[in-house]
């Protein structure tokens, strides 16, 4: 698979490609919920409760596209997905408090004055890192 | 029908990779995950890191482009070992195909790996390569809205790369403005503001990069 040309070595595609990050979440997503399924002993998977974080940049609608597309043939084929968002939180690098960042999806405003980091803390002070608000999880299936 | 609770990590099966990545590493080496949109000047500040950094800190790169070996061409030709990954159209690099292309490199004489992502600032974010410090390049020319737009790139970024400083008389974004935009983001996050094409600046990230392999010898 990998050969020497001059210094640049090769290393071929992998077979298990994925063209989109949503294609690479959702196979795990099914890989995941398949291997529940068996564990609980059921056959057919008709929803799946997901969190994603709000940082990660993945997008429902094309999650549940590649679902529909990779689930074909298995126990979860035809499966609803459920998404629930979460945000990061803010602690203060001043006093340590942390809040939880509100989101408000539909605001055409910036990123930094939606996630509300522009206000101060209670302390007074504005000097916050983000904790959190990457990933994706599944929490539960229905199934019989 | 009945609910079957779960919670499970789905990306799991890729901090699982990148765990055994960091383990193959070990502790003498650094590794650096490179995020940048395209044309930022990834492959640019590489070469230049490696003639800059010849013998004294041996350095490594990993390439991840969707296709052409026209990057890691030119890395190579700075005389560094190279390891192409083609990704054939994904918009990202996963931990398990820098777990396939460590076998290629000769990890005792690396002190530095790089790893050029491809260049997206969405994608690759949410995924782990076992690398010890994201780094995100940023250039002037992109403006001030891009930490903004893609915070999760700038959150998850230990240190931020400002390039092309040297075009500041004809854009109509400053470094300062810039330099705020990510400080709404990331405050922590050293920004090292640099050009390639004038040098300016590049001490500081050279300097950056030796501190960063000092700190991970450190730790053992």
């Amino acid at each position: 698979m990998c050969g020497w040309t001059g210094f640049v070595k090769h290393c071929a595609p992998s077979a298990q490609r994925c063209d989109v990050h949503e294609l690479a979440i959702t196979q795990a997503i099914l890989d995941t919920a398949l291997r529940h399924a068996e564990q609980a002993r059921v056959t057919s998977v008709h929803a799946l409760y997901l969190r994603l974080g709000e940082l990660s940049g993945l997008a429902p609608d094309s999650i549940q596209f590649y679902f529909d597309l990779l689930s074909k043939g298995t126990c979860a084929e035809g499966a609803q997905l459920h998404f629930e968002r979460f945000s990061p939180r803010a602690r203060c690098r001043v006093c340590g408090a942390t809040r939880g960042l509100a989101f408000d999806t539909s605001a055409a405003s910036a990123w930094s004055r939606r996630l509300g980091l522009l206000e101060s803390c209670a302390c007074g002070k504005s000097d916050f890192e983000l904790e959190g608000g990457t990933g994706c999880f599944l929490d539960a299936m229905e199934a019989e | 029908m009945k609910r079957i609770p779960i919670v499970a990590n789905v990306l799991e099966y890729n901090q699982s990779v990148a765990h055994d990545v960091r383990r193959a590493m070990g502790s003498h080496m650094l590794a650096l995950n490179l995020l940048s949109s395209p044309g930022a000047g990834k492959t640019t500040l590489i070469e230049q890191t490696a003639a800059a950094l010849k013998g004294e800190i041996r350095l490594a790169v990993i390439e991840g482009d969707l296709a052409t070996t026209l990057d890691a061409d030119r890395v190579a030709a700075q005389g560094v070992p190279v390891v192409q990954i083609n990704t054939d159209g994904s918009c990202h690099l996963e931990a398990r195909q820098v777990m396939a292309a460590l076998p290629q490199l000769r990890l005792d004489h690396v002190d530095v790996l790089i790893i050029e992502n491809v260049g997206n600032l969405i994608c690759p974010t949410e995924f782990d390569l076992g690398e010890d410090a994201k780094v995100v390049v940023t250039s002037l020319t992109e403006g001030d809205d891009k930490p903004l737009k893609y915070p999760g790139a700038f959150v998850a970024a230990q240190a931020i790369v400002v390039n092309k400083i040297d075009l500041e008389p004809y854009l109509p974004v400053s470094t300062q403005e810039l330099r705020t935009a990510i400080a709404t983001i990331n405050r922590h996050a050293p920004v090292i503001a640099l050009s390639c094409t004038t040098g300016a600046g590049f001490d500081v990230w050279l300097d950056w990069i030796r501190e960063a392999l000092r700190a991970k010898r450190a730790k053992m």
